[in-house]
């Protein structure tokens, strides 16, 4: 009999859970542990942040879920890793909190962190919910920012003008594609509910050019030419009248006011009444022990608290980083019965170019990791940990982000004749110049385009994912 | 000035310079459509293309047939 035990219940954790459980005997046991009580399928938080979707729309209990599956879960928080478990045993085991504070001790034959980010809105002061700023990383920061948003919209009603900025909040942001779906299907909605024209709309990013959104962006054939993809985000910001501020580390979120250094080094303000900035990612903050209790958390971790797998963390210069860098397995090199799926994993690092301004501050993308290479990884993951379980002595499975593809749909405007979203593949997600030498990318399989179609694909996505996460009849058929 | 956890992923280099170096100004504050009279407009018909049903209905096929051509493959090697 074996234990493996998940720690996260999101895109990757989930994933990695159902398959595990689909694929191990009745004799081994899965255990999901994760502080939430549901699912949330993040990609439609921004519906619910612009007022056109409920909360329980893109969230469900995960208990029954997991009944019905024969997962045990336990609904707590990881706090501790001990892989070598400690003076009494050397079964490993992993400390969890609940919330009323109870602690326990789980113990595992394998483990998959799937944590995610945290979100880290201390970074900058003032941003976040809790500050001057709202979010749509969670579904009920969501809710908070529909309510400010339809506040903004009273005001414009009532004659007055409104300023709404959004974009990345700290120089070393991810997800720029997650505020990028935001502000256009901000100023989508802002046309429908007839304020558009008191409305001003300012993108601050963190990217060098427009479009990179945190994979150096990416070139497409268009009209016989091949191009590259700021000249597509910013022809949609210049066509939707939404003006940009690039190259941008914001430093505080003052009320009504960012303050924010441009990669020359000058400080800057701008003025806003809505402010939907995003927050940098860490991993979560576990620690580690040894047996002896001493801690051991930098074996595991990187300094940015993600978890250290089989990438090549050496440092070494921009040109010399490649896409073999990146990780296949996603097996701990400290502790072979460990893995790390999705964001929770540490790349070894940026894609985007790195930038830092004459005052040392880094303004540069982190790589992003959408949610298609997460459940990739996740099911990856999770197929190696059975074969080893069925005695494999090594991973069987790799996933690496530089020989991996990417699906992506950004809507860019919710309507089922008037929406548009902007379709992209993109082959590999991490540039192998060696495979491709001039863009890093195959030029057959990447493309994008914006249309009503990218919209239908959107929503269906949105039903097809909740479906395939709630394990209805037939869920392993659809693809991550 | 940034603190360890802001820190780039390892091996993030000192500002650089070379083959994949994209050149343009630095420090852009804000830009609007009319400051960026360069930006790439879409023509009317373009424009008119992306809602158009009949033509959306055929691009609906075509973006599904791209997209599980990048999910098969990639599930052929798992
Ligand atoms: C607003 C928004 C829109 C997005 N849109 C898209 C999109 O359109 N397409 C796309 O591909 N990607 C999109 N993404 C990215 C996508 O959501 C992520 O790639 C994906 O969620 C990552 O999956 P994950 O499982 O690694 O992390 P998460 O989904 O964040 O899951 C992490 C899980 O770990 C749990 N957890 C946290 N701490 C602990 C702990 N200490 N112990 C146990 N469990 C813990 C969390 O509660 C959660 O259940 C978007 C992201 C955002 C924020």
């Amino acid at each position: 009999m074996s234990r493996v035990v998940i720690l996260g219940a999101g895109i990757s954790g989930h994933t990695a859970a159902a398959f595990a459980r689909k694929w191990l005997g009745p004799g081994d046991t899965v255990t999901v542990v994760s502080p939430d009580d549901s699912y949330n399928w993040i990609p439609s938080n921004i519906w619910v942040g612009v007022g056109l979707m409920r909360p329980r729309q893109v969230r469900f209990p995960l208990a029954p879920v997991y009944e019905r599956a024969g997962i045990d879960f336990k609904q707590a928080w990881a706090r501790e890793i001990h892989p070598e478990g400690d003076s009494a045993s050397t079964d490993p085991y992993v400390t969890i909190e609940t919330a009323s504070g109870a602690r326990e001790n789980v113990r595992y034959d394998f483990l998959i962190n799937a944590t995610g980010p945290r979100l880290r809105f201390d970074k900058t002061a003032g941003l976040g919910p809790d500050g001057n700023s709202v979010s749509v990383c969670t579904a009920e920061h969501a809710v908070g920012a529909s309510a400010a948003l339809d506040e903004s919209v009273e005001r414009m009603r009532r004659g007055e003008r409104q300023r709404f900025i959004v974009g990345t909040g700290h120089g070393t942001c991810t997800c720029e594609g997650a505020a990028f779906e935001y502000i256009v299907n901000l100023e989508f909605e802002l046309r429908a509910r007839k304020v558009r024209d008191k409305a001003d709309i300012v993108w601050v990013t963190n990217e060098y050019e427009l479009g990179d959104f945190g994979m150096g962006g990416m070139h497409l054939r268009r009209g016989g030419y091949i191009v590259p993809s700021n000249l597509f985000t910013e022809s949609l910001f210049a066509e939707r009248g939404i003006n940009w501020i690039t190259r941008a580390h914001v430093s505080a979120v003052e009320p009504g006011q960012i303050q924010y250094e441009t990669l020359d080094g000058a400080q800057r303000e701008q003025e806003f009444d809505f402010a939907m900035l995003l927050p940098p990612f860490s991993g979560v903050g576990l620690k580690a022990y040894d047996r002896a209790g001493t801690d051991i958390t930098a074996k595991l971790f990187l300094p940015n608290e993600f978890m250290r797998v089989d990438a090549d963390y050496e440092a070494k210069p921009y040109e010399q980083w490649t896409a073999k860098d990146w990780p296949r397995t996603y097996q701990s090199p400290a502790y072979p019965n460990i893995f790390a799926a999705g964001i929770a994993f540490a790349p070894p690092h940026a894609i985007s170019e790195q930038h830092v301004s004459p005052n040392g501050t880094v303004i540069a993308p982190a790589p992003p990791r959408t949610g298609m290479p997460s459940a990739e990884i996740g099911k990856a993951v999770a197929h190696s940990v059975v074969d080893m379980i069925r005695g494999a002595a090594a991973p069987t499975q790799s996933a690496s982000m530089a020989e991996m593809g990417a699906a992506c749909v950004a809507s860019a405007g919710a309507n089922l004749f008037t929406g548009t979203a902007a379709s992209m593949t993109v082959y590999p997600i991490v540039p192998d110049y060696d495979r491709y030498p001039l863009y890093g990318r195959d030029m057959d399989r990447t493309f994008g385009e914006i249309g009503l179609a990218g919209h239908w694909i959107k929503i269906a996505l949105h039903h097809m994912f909740l479906y395939k996460a709630k394990l209805r009849p037939g869920w392993a058929l659809i693809p991550e | 000035m940034t603190t360890p956890n802001d820190d780039p992923p390892a091996g993030t280099p000192a500002p650089p310079a070379g083959a994949r170096t994209r050149a343009r100004p630095a420090g852009s504050a804000l830009v609007t459509s009319q400051t960026a009279p360069y930006v790439t407009r879409p023509t009317r018909w373009t424009v008119f293309l992306r809602t158009f049903v009949p033509w959306q209905l055929w691009r609906f096929a075509r973006i599904n047939a791209k997209m599980f051509g990048i999910i098969f493959r990639d599930r052929a090697r798992h």
